[in-house]
């Protein structure tokens, strides 16, 4: 790994402070989000994601720091008729991003930057399997774009796929539309 | 099905809340919760939570809407039914405000509206019973006290040490969270 783990949490820390400490344009919505939580791909699951974004422009508004929060809930291992799991997933961000195209109306922004992981999970009790619960806090890499398009005065942001990588072979990809408020 | 409808025409209203200056607070905190009369069917863990807070102009009146969500990692069992569960708790919350004291940095408010909760997770099950899920929705009353602070201009935290929540099949919901403002 070319960054530790110490390296990438300072760096959100910091991109977080950045972030919390100025003014910039907020963002709230949701969206459709998988996730592979094994090396082997074993568990392959699919629910939905809610998030808060908030983005700061710097030098030239050509740059921007990007500070996310998500919370993921896997519906399809929720549901299954045997052995059901339970994960939820928090994400923290801070990623730098840069305005690819950039028109009064519409613009696409490239986003790439480290990531905070915390993986809860629960894997129910079933016949004469004992249940298990797992919490983990891992370091990741969160890249991806997004579409910023304005309507009627009210900026939207589409994000068509966002990817997340992690250890143990833990990827999660995020499709998600935003409204700033 | 008509809570699912009014929960998701919830969410669409609050994303169409753009008027005015913006006060959004994002924060963490604690929450517990009891599913019925039955002191074991309850269940604790973290809160997060986002707040969208506007007061009037020249009033004491003003509105919020918070989106909250509960992650239940506290187990409450009893002897008769010693399984686990985990959940999540998503609530959707708008409400009216009244401003009980407002000076230059600080404000006190309480504030009371409807809320829409969904519970989702998973229960144990053993020889006899199968492994469940959880899917339920509740509605209901929710109340509580806010208090603002500025500490410098571009710094705003937000206590709300005690929000309560009364639903349908005697459903009740504490929380106690700290906010920041984005």
């Amino acid at each position: 790994m070319m960054f530790g783990v110490q390296v990438k949490l300072l760096l959100i820390v910091v991109l977080l402070t950045v972030s919390f400490s100025s003014f910039g344009q907020l963002w709230f919505g949701g969206g459709y989000t998988e996730a592979y939580f094994s090396e082997d791909r074993s568990e392959d699951l699919n629910g939905f994601t809610i998030g808060l974004t908030k983005s700061i422009p710097i030098k030239n508004e050509k740059f921007l720091v990007e500070s996310s929060f998500n919370y993921s809930l896997f519906m399809s291992g929720i549901k299954r008729e045997l052995f059901p799991v339970y994960h939820n997933v928090l994400s923290l961000s801070g990623s730098l991003g840069y305005r690819l195209i950039r028109l009064k109306k519409f613009e696409i922004v490239g986003l790439v930057g480290p990531s905070l992981i915390w993986d809860q999970k629960f894997q129910a009790s079933e016949l004469t399997f004992d249940s298990q619960n797992s919490s983990r806090l891992k370091a990741g890499v969160v890249l991806g774009f997004a579409v910023n398009i304005q309507v009627k005065g009210v900026w939207f942001k589409f994000v068509p796929v966002s990817c997340q990588w992690s250890s143990n072979g833990y990827r999660q990809g995020v499709m998600a539309l935003y409204i700033s408020i | 099905m008509f809570l699912r409808i009014l929960f998701i025409g919830g969410l669409v209203s609050l994303m169409f809340v753009n008027h005015g200056q913006a006060q959004v607070f994002f924060g963490a905190g604690y929450t517990h919760v009891k599913f019925s009369d039955r002191e074991t069917d309850a269940s604790g863990g973290l809160a997060i939570a986002t707040h969208y807070y506007h007061q009037l102009e020249d009033s004491k009146l003003g509105w919020q809407v918070a989106v909250n969500v509960g992650m239940m990692y506290e187990q409450f069992q009893d002897e008769a039914f010693p399984y686990q569960s985990y959940f999540s708790d998503l609530d959707i919350i708008p409400s009216l405000t009244y401003s009980v004291f407002n000076k230059k940095k600080m404000n006190l408010y309480v504030f009371a509206g409807p809320f829409l909760s969904w519970t989702v997770g998973v229960r144990d099950g053993n020889m006899d019973y199968l492994s469940s899920y959880i899917d339920e929705w509740r509605g209901g009353i929710d109340v509580g006290v806010g208090f603002d602070y500025t500490l410098f201009d571009k710094l705003q935290i937000k206590v709300m040490p005690f929000t309560f929540q009364y639903g349908n099949n005697n459903y009740q919901q504490y929380s106690s969270v700290l906010y920041i403002r984005l």
